[in-house]
């Protein structure tokens, strides 16, 4: 990693290498998506584990 | 007018006694259907591709049928393919021409043919199966609207007449919107029913292959015959599914069944020509014996948020190397603005919504305790026009994206099997759509329902 590189760069923290105007297209639009995600983010789910998990079994 | 004048207007289920006992040859079924796509297709862009070998499939259907070799139900009938299929004898691009897959038959499709179905072409998608409008392809009943997506071409083309049916895949409705905007009918399967070998991935966890038909009793023969193990599909459950086309069979019966409807989410929302076209089936089928009851499912409030987080970050993961390599020039825009957006779904978010749908499984698992199937409207509203980003309903601007998934999503989360059959028409004579779920590989009991709410409404929508 570049030490001069801003840690707080959107296109590190993203990883998508896209000019600034890009990136800004691309927040606005995940901006609907962002507002349903935070509602999921808000809901209680006690302890409730991942619906996915590892399963050596079914290893091939 | 006869069958033989027009054999396209018939079910797969009527094809079947005329082609198994010579009334009807394939070849002339394979060029009523042709004649048809070389009429209408200019304005639908349905098809992308034609099988150059479909007439020699069709005379080889017809020779064996003739010296006493007939396979069953789909031999000699002429089958169109999702463009995100592999396929030995015509190229696949997951709707972006550029690409080149490798030319080779996914097992559903290498399922077909061993049945003696004849694959008359490719239909449109939208590009990788992201998005609800699938352009250029146009509705067949009002060519200024959208067909719905991401298949929307088998859709167009099914309902048109311009196949018997075609395959399709749903992710978070993409076989259940275009069969509710085009007036045919859509089963996306129980997740591992039908193995996905072969099929261009969109979202691993998500992705189901399907069919999209004229009935409920073909979309019970074609789920039958592609049914059954998958090597390439680590999803796949392995299991055959004898007697789906018995339970879809005239004579349909749901005296007894159970009927869950959550009004909540399932009924909120709607256009009122929806509302009143799913309580009215609803009233069909307690007239034709079957029960409602009614349940509570608060969870769904925040599920759109969990089937977004999976579905953009794994179609992300997907694409990650055309997109580090900057090879984006070959994405739609609303395709690479989709791709990219999905870099801003974190792992955390992920995994929130992995736990919620376990939670929301839980949940289900316990209504299904106390009902067979959950029925209700496929989408809120009927097809929107063309180039439209957001519709209005009761005065609430909705994306389309949003108001396509709202009602579709939760069976991709759990990956339970859901059907959608038309219910009638809008005051613009737009197709309705109405979605009966049920338990998994409860395949069964949710075509019972379909095909006797489908009778009960007078038959299957006619095609045209």
């Amino acid at each position: 990693m570049d030490d001069a590189a801003d840690p707080l760069d959107p296109a590190l923290l993203t990883g998508l290498d896209l000019p600034p105007e890009r990136l800004r297209e691309v927040a606005a639009a995940f901006s609907e998506i962002r507002a349903e995600i935070d509602r999921l983010r808000a809901f209680d789910l006690g302890e409730t584990a991942p619906a996915v998990v590892f399963a050596p079994e079914r290893q091939r | 007018m006869s069958a033989a004048d027009a054999p396209w207007r018939l079910s797969i289920a009527e094809l079947v006694p005329l082609i198994r006992d010579g009334a009807l040859s394939p070849v002339d079924l394979l060029d009523a259907y042709l004649e048809r796509i070389g009429a209408l297709d200019g304005a639908l862009h349905s098809f992308v591709h034609l099988n150059a070998h479909a007439r020699a499939a069709a005379e080889a259907a017809q020779a064996e049928i003739a010296a006493g070799r007939w396979r069953g139900p789909l031999h000699g009938v002429p089958i169109g393919v999702k463009d995100n299929h592999l396929t030995a004898d015509m190229p696949t691009t997951a709707g972006a021409p550029g690409e080149a897959f490798p030319l080779r038959d996914a097992t559903a499709v290498a399922r077909l043919r061993a049945a003696g179905a004849v694959l008359i072409g490719k239909t449109r998608m939208h590009q990788f199966a992201w998005g609800m409008e699938t352009p250029p392809t146009a509705n067949p009943r009002d060519l200024s609207r959208v067909p719905g997506g991401s298949s929307g071409g088998s859709g167009a083309a099914v309902a048109a007449g311009l196949c018997a049916a075609a395959l399709g895949s749903d992710t978070g409705g993409s076989i259940r919107i275009p069969a509710s905007l085009c007036g045919c009918v859509g089963l996306k399967p129980t997740f591992g029913l039908i193995g996905r070998g072969g099929i261009v991935p969109h979202s691993w966890s998500l992705d189901h292959a399907g069919p999209l038909a004229a009935s409920v009793a073909d979309a019970a023969l074609l789920t039958e015959a592609m049914a059954g193990p998958d090597p390439d599909d680590p999803g796949c459950a392995g299991l055959a599914a004898p007697g789906l086309a018995a339970a879809a069979a005239p004579g349909a019966s749901v005296a007894g069944l159970r009927v869950g409807v959550c009004h909540r989410h399932f009924f909120e929302g709607l256009t009122p020509a929806v509302e009143r076209a799913a309580d009215a089936a609803l009233a069909a089928l307690v007239a034709a014996g079957a029960r409602i009851v009614e349940f509570d499912a608060p969870e769904l409030s925040v599920g759109l948020g969990a089937i977004f987080a999976i579905e953009l970050a794994s179609s992300t993961a997907w694409h990650d190397r055309r997109l580090r390599e900057g090879r984006v020039a070959g994405f739609e825009p609303d395709v690479r603005l989709l791709v990219e957006m999905g870099r801003l779904v974190s792992g955390a978010d992920y995994l929130q919504a992995e736990r919620y749908r376990r939670r929301l499984g839980e949940v289900f698992a316990a209504r299904f305790a106390d009902v067979d199937v959950v029925a209700g409207p496929t989408l809120p509203l009927t097809a929107w026009r063309m180039g439209e980003r957001s519709v209005d309903i009761g005065g609430r601007s909705e994306s389309v994206l949003a108001v396509s998934w709202r009602l579709t999503y939760p069976w991709n989360l759990l990956g339970l099997p859901a059907l959608s059959l038309p219910c009638g028409v809008d005051g613009d004579g737009l197709p309705i759509g109405f979605q009966i779920a049920g338990p998994a590989f409860g395949e069964a009991a949710v075509l019972r329902a379909g095909a006797a709410l489908e009778a009960a409404l007078g038959g299957p929508m006619a095609r045209g």
